[in-house]
């Protein structure tokens, strides 16, 4: 087993989403961006949308990453018909005619396979160190669980595991868990550490505030999550006007950060099943592996403020990385 | 259709007192080979996998070509091969994760090699070494098939016999110094001494007793007077092509020898205050021609089918006085940007390519069967570190000669998608050699596209 030496690290985190659907997953890669340089270890991504790698990669560009960051793209997952949250901010041009946001990511060549980006981005952090936020279909993690020396690294690496999907009110079902039932079985059966799932309806209840888009990133702001807000917002944020920007993914990487704030509970033990319609039930168990987040209403505020604090943290200071 | 007088064995040998020569493949072997139920069943001559590893990195910007697919004019360091073009195949991309620092420090030389065949995690460690991999991939080839030749494997180098000691940052020497694993612990160090190759080659010494020995050493002037009568025998049972086959073959045998005992006359070391074994030649071209040069025969006599050549040592300090660069090897790749140093480091990147290319042409006249011996090789060129200057993993410099058998399309640049494990590589390799595994170091399976355009 690979021995940690020296100080013990900040954890990092892994982030697999499902980029371009909306900008839930987009904030909350910035906020995980915003933790600092380094934290975020590894992105994936399980659709097909060559697009979607760009603007992740625009996103790392922003908080300095300098296009580093290794990102996985799902070669065989769907492209997105609509995405105009990626395809208007790629396709702004400054007045010299040049893209604003510009990305080496050009053909699928410069992305990887997730698995194998997840499985070397986990080889970097120190034993049970690394949290893994999904924001997407299981897709991507269920085949790193599929492949032995992947699940290894799993268990030798992770921490915790949050997944931004599930419905544990009412009768709705996820999309994200829709988008590949299978997976999402799979991953929660043979994921080898704890999960915490955030359902829809705690997406819902709390949503990203509307105003911190359009003013606490500040007009001049050249954050490209604002370009895709207000490229998105004749579409999707037409609801999201009254309601604000469902925070699903967003409370993924919130918890995932601070998974001990006081404004969060879960829910005891249990055991997530997924039917094959999609929908999610929870059954409490003493030895089971899965909670969920249960929203306390009184604690919106406080949840909200937070959103904010963290989504428009500025980007770190460039520092010379140091030679190995 | 030649008609041949006498339908030889595959594995037929010239022997003489201590000395066995294998036979190059010839016409009068089908009829027999055609019948074999080994490897070659089809009647065809065997595949063959060669790595020749060269350390410190390579200067990517005079490697890698601005395009991919149809290979046509070629970078400066590539440019000797531009004539094998069509039978090369260059892959991109590919990644040696467990080679990079992790959690485990500097040391990315003492990493590298070890792990170039391997894929494994090499445990640091300058007294108990460990690579966290059941064995290399040429060493899985050689468990499988290695029976099927004289000699399973060949392990050939051109520097360096420590296998001890701290070689970088707290990596052992046995890291650096070898290319093939038999087991976690057990490197398989290469041959240096061109004499002893020779041995390996042709020699049956373990029948002799050493006085035996030391006398054959004595009064041998050729190891051709040992089995003189019986070539002369077996010419006689030959065709006229076949004939004119073992006369080549045999006097590149002598040719072999007039180079080994040409060196061992000649006292000059590679470097001052090193000492050099006698019949090893001091100029690098010399040398890597007389090792190559008996590498041609092995393969052509099917002596082996798996041969690593670690053609210097990960992290050498070697100095190139041949072309005219005095500086060590190594401290000239950490040229922190300096233009003067780097054109030395791209100087000696093309003299090693050169060097190769020297050899794939010489293989490339070389007819096996009804085709080349280059059709039925794949030997790999490349290193375990990309850039030497900032000791990167990804996108290995690679290239492979030769078609395998049929099952490689060469004449292209394949790249890969980033961070694609060259454990696959590997993994397509061993298919191509008959060797199925279903994984190896860090593989995720297979690279597609080999063998389609």
């Amino acid at each position: 087993m690979l021995q940690s030496r020296g100080a013990t690290l900040a954890p990092g985190f892994l982030f697999d989403c499902d980029m371009g659907r909306n900008l839930d997953s987009a904030l909350a890669l910035s906020m995980l961006y915003g933790l600092g340089r380094g934290r975020l270890i590894a992105v994936g991504i399980s659709n097909s949308d060559l697009d979607a790698a760009k603007f992740c990669d625009v996103i790392g560009r922003y908080y300095g990453s300098g296009g580093g960051l290794p990102l996985g793209l799902a070669e065989d997952g769907p492209k997105l018909e609509n995405a105009t949250m990626l395809r208007a901010p790629l396709a702004l041009l400054n007045g010299e005619g040049q893209p604003v946001y510009k990305s080496n990511i050009r053909t699928t060549i410069d992305t990887g396979d997730p698995p194998v980006i997840f499985r070397n981005a986990l080889l970097t952090q120190q034993d049970t160190q690394a949290i893994v936020v999904l924001a997407g279909p299981a897709t991507n993690l269920a085949r790193m669980v599929s492949w032995s020396s992947g699940k290894t690294v799993l268990s030798q690496k992770v921490r915790s595991f949050v997944m931004a999907a599930g419905s544990f009110a009412g009768a709705q079902s996820d999309p994200r868990i829709r988008a590949d039932v299978a997976s999402s079985r799979k991953l929660l059966a043979e994921w080898p550490t704890p999960i915490v799932a955030i359902g829809v309806e705690a997406g819902s209840a709390v949503p990203y505030p509307v105003d911190s888009m359009e003013t606490d990133f500040g007009p001049d702001s050249n954050h490209p999550l604002v370009a895709a807000y207000r490229a998105s917002r004749d579409s999707e944020a037409k609801t999201a006007a009254t309601s604000g920007i469902p925070s699903q993914a967003v409370l993924a990487a919130l918890y995932a950060a601070n998974p001990g704030a006081e404004y969060f509970r879960l829910s005891p033990p249990g055991t997530i099943e997924v039917a094959d319609d999609g929908r999610t039930a929870f059954k409490e168990s003493a030895t089971g592996n899965h909670r969920y987040l249960i929203l306390d209403p009184a604690q919106k505020d406080a949840i909200m403020q937070a959103f904010v604090a963290m989504a428009t943290v500025k980007p770190a200071a460039r520092t010379t990385p140091g030679r190995n | 259709m030649i008609i041949t007088k006498k339908a030889l064995p595959r594995r037929t040998f010239l022997r003489g007192v201590g000395v066995a020569v294998g036979l190059p493949f010839m016409e009068a072997m089908i009829p027999a080979m055609a019948q074999s139920q080994t490897s070659t069943q089809s009647g065809k001559p065997p595949v063959r996998l060669m790595f020749l590893y060269v350390p410190n990195g390579i200067d990517m910007e005079n490697w890698n070509p601005s395009y991919s697919g149809t290979l046509g004019e070629l970078p400066r360091i590539l440019k000797p091969l531009e004539p094998f073009r069509d039978d090369m195949l260059m892959v991109s991309n590919l990644t040696h994760n467990w080679a990079r620092v992790l959690l485990d420090g500097p040391g990315d030389h003492g990493r590298c090699s070890a792990n170039y065949l391997t894929g494994g995690h090499v445990v640091k460690s300058d007294k108990s070494i460990y690579v966290d991999a059941p064995m290399s991939m040429d060493q899985m080839i050689a468990s499988q098939i290695g029976s099927e030749t004289r000699l399973p494997s060949l392990e050939i180098g051109m520097e360096d016999p420590r296998q001890s000691g701290n070689c970088d940052s707290g990596y052992s020497c046995a890291y650096t110094n070898n290319l093939a694993w038999k087991s976690p612990t057990q490197p398989m160090p290469p041959i240096l001494d061109p004499r002893l190759l020779f041995e390996r080659l042709f020699g049956t010494t373990s029948d002799l007793s050493p006085a035996e020995l030391e006398q054959q050493r004595r009064i041998r002037t050729s190891v051709l007077d040992f089995v003189k009568e019986s070539a002369n025998a077996l010419a006689r049972e030959l065709g006229s092509t076949d004939r004119r086959k073992l006369d080549e073959y045999l006097t590149a045998i002598r040719s072999i020898e007039v180079q080994i005992e040409k060196a061992a006359k000649d006292p000059t070391p590679v470097q001052p205050g090193m000492p050099k074994p006698p019949g090893t030649p001091s100029d690098f071209e010399e040398h890597f021609k007389l090792l190559t040069d008996m590498v041609t025969v092995a393969l052509q006599a099917d002596l082996t089918r798996v041969v690593t050549f670690l053609v210097t040592r990960e992290g050498t300090s070697r100095p190139y006085r041949e072309i005219g660069i005095s500086d060590g090897h190594h401290p000239l790749t950490h040229h922190g940007g300096k233009r003067d140093l780097l054109a030395k480091v791209t100087q000696i990147n093309e003299y090693h390519v050169t060097n190769f290319a020297s050899w794939v042409a010489r293989l490339s006249t070389l007819k096996e069967g009804n085709g080349r011996l280059l059709d039925n090789l794949m030997l790999v060129y490349g290193a375990g570190l990309n850039d030497g200057n900032r000791h990167l993993h990804d996108d290995l410099p690679t290239v492979i000669i030769g078609r395998g058998g049929g099952t490689l399309k060469p004449g292209r640049r394949i790249v890969y998608r980033k961070e694609t494990p060259f454990s696959n590589l590997h993994l397509s390799l061993m298919d191509r050699m008959g060797v199925h595994a279903e994984n190896l170091g860090d593989s995720s399976g297979r690279l597609a596209g080999l063998d389609e355009v």
